[in-house]
């Protein structure tokens, strides 16, 4: 009954992925054959020196695709969580200011990096990015006024999410005012979100985050299920709604901060990939999560691969196409007459 | 058996419960009447487990409510509230699949499907078990949750007593709907250990139905026990300002009120 119905759709996804994956690699700046993908894996195995479209396919753009797969599916199991949370379909993973915070952490870096002599290295920037979003989110939690009594407590939390937001982003806001230009440029640059600093090592970190907290998201899918009828019913059901709150406000700034840190701020995606599932395939959490992961890949690998072909061999920002493309995806979603939400 | 023992519980200068004791047995019928803000919602919420601030006692076979986890409330405790939303497209048999939650910790075993599939027929909602929950009519969807309050307590032959709380159950069903849902309680109340509450508004189904009534009056019980003894005139006249004609039968037992 619960399980039949989803097994078709996952390997279509994941058949998808795969293509997407082939696509992308495929075509950029250089276009590489499959020869020369075949003679490059080859070689590695093998430990023989590469040509350039070989090095090329091996330390550029495999690793971006790979990073494409994985980030997405981070910003889309995050989106599936917070609206599983907030019981809310408007819900982006970066609501809770992690994306905010992680933007201001990046901001920081940019502009106070040289006079604070921070380390110049290239874990510097994510780190900084990361720890701005998990103490922004921290704030927002432990801002948040603990209505006792209230109908349906996230509301505190999601609008205490809106007001450190807006701190964090004039704080961006002020470090852009006071920086150099070139300094400016890299903020802006770094808000729109790009995968080109993708390498095996960034593969390796956000892989390993993003696969332990999607399971661990699978293991509170039951409980963020019981939620979708209410909080007080939740516990009725025997749902710890303290526990569950908390678990996945930490599952999400650490999945969600993570690949942030190495991609930059990515809107849309996180909001429009969870949408797309539950019209098709309905709320059940489980299966959202599953797909989610999933289409999250697909989607964002589409994007990267428009942001690389568009003004070809000039580069687009991925923030400015899943935007640009989202939106109006979001907009026809939402005026379906058939979507209830 | 339920019991609460000197019940108080104020929101700052307001008491909505004003030091309430009582005891409900099982295998009977347990309403409770009184007037709109009589404190019968507050009640329900403090006997569920959902309110924290009171002073007094509630227990669950004689354990505190208080020490128990919320899980371990809710395999043997079912609670139908007065209005249920749900926030995102789901099935019918998605959401009696709710009521099984406590019961398994990943996915449902075969039994929990058997169970909620008698749920289903139990209420009549096999022709709906696909259908989005959304669009289903107030009556239809008080018969989900029916199911699945009933699906969460269902009688597997355990030996702990189950309890079911039901706030306002008849709001939304039709005259038929309100007749079959009270005879089903009945039914399922020869297994003699369910012990079933109800807050009803329809004092003519409570007289029909109830074992034991509790009137509140003010945040107060102001009288309980056999409807002989709390539907008295007086008592009728105190708790809801009206001054209906009690009709009895031979036996001075009370059949309907002429309202």
């Amino acid at each position: 009954m619960l399980n039949n119905r989803y097994i078709k759709s996952e390997w279509l996804l994941i058949l998808a992925l795969l293509t997407a994956l082939l696509v992308s690699v495929r075509f950029g700046a250089v276009d590489i054959n499959n020869d020369e993908i075949f003679s490059a894996l080859k070689k590695t195995f093998a430990g023989d020196t590469l040509t350039l479209n070989e090095r090329i396919f091996m330390h550029i753009r495999l690793p971006r695709a790979v990073l494409c797969v994985i980030a997405g599916a981070a910003l889309a199991v995050g989106g599936v969580l917070m609206q599983g949370l907030f019981r809310n379909p408007i819900v982006e993973p970066g609501l809770v200011g992690t994306s905010s915070g992680a933007a201001f952490g990046a901001a920081f870096y940019f502009v106070m990096g040289s006079v604070l002599k921070l380390s110049t290295g290239q874990w510097t920037l994510p780190v900084a990015a990361c720890a701005g979003g998990m103490v922004s989110t921290a704030l927002v939690y432990l801002l948040a006024p603990q209505g006792n009594g209230s109908k349906n407590s996230a509301v505190p939390l999601l609008l205490t999410g809106i007001a450190v937001n807006a701190v964090f982003l004039s704080g961006v806001g002020f470090l852009s005012y006071i920086a150099r230009d070139p300094q400016a440029r890299s903020i802006t640059f770094w808000s729109l979100g790009s995968l080109s600093g993708a390498s095996w090592d960034v593969c390796l970190i956000v892989a390993i985050s993003t696969l332990t907290c999607c399971l661990a998201a699978l293991y509170f899918a039951k409980q963020l299920n019981a939620l979708a009828i209410g909080e007080d019913e939740a516990m009725l059901l025997g749902v710890n709604l303290n526990r569950l709150k908390v678990s996945v406000l930490v599952i999400n700034v650490v999945m969600v901060a993570v690949a942030t840190a190495f991609t930059g701020i990515i809107s849309f995606v996180g909001l429009i990939v969870p949408h797309l599932l539950r019209l098709v395939k309905g709320a059940d959490n489980r299966s959202l999560i599953i797909h989610a992961a999933l289409l999250g890949g697909v989607v964002l690998s589409i994007a990267d691969l428009t942001a690389r072909m568009l003004l070809r061999p000039v580069e687009l920002p991925i923030g400015i196409v899943t935007s640009i493309i989202g939106a109006p995806v979001f907009i026809y979603l939402l005026r379906r007459k058939s979507y209830y939400f | 058996m339920l019991t609460a023992q000197h019940i108080t519980y104020s929101i700052g200068e307001k008491t909505l419960l004003n030091d309430v004791s009582l005891a409900f047995e099982p295998g009977q019928m347990n309403l409770i009447i009184g007037a709109n803000g009589a404190g019968k919602s507050t009640l329900m919420r403090v006997l569920s487990g959902l309110c924290a601030g009171y002073t007094g006692e509630v227990l669950y076979d004689r354990r505190n409510i208080r020490l128990m986890k919320e899980n371990e409330l809710a395999v043997n405790r079912a609670v139908l509230s007065q209005q249920v939303e749900v926030a995102f497209p789901m099935s019918v048999g998605d959401v009696v699949m709710m009521g099984r939650y406590p019961h398994f910790s990943q996915m449902p075993s075969k039994a929990d499907r058997q169970i909620c599939h008698d749920a289903i027929r139990l209420f009549e909602l096999e022709k709906l078990t696909n259908r989005n929950y959304m669009t289903l009519s107030g009556g239809e969807k008080q018969r989900v949750h029916f199911a699945r309050v009933c699906a969460q307590i269902w009688d597997t032959g355990q030996q702990a007593c189950r309890y079911l709380l039901l706030d306002e159950p008849l709001t939304f069903l039709d005259i038929h709907y309100q007749l079959d849902l009270m005879e089903k309680l009945s039914l399922m109340l020869r297994n003699n250990r369910l012990v079933v509450l109800g807050v009803l508004h329809d004092l003519n189904l409570a007289i029909k139905y109830a074992h034991h009534i509790l009137l509140l009056h003010e945040g107060r019980i102001i009288a309980q026990g056999t409807k002989k003894e709390v539907l008295t005139a007086e008592n009728i006249k105190t708790a809801f300002r009206i001054e209906p004609k009690i009709v009895t039968d031979e036996m001075k037992e009370i059949i309907y009120l002429l309202i």
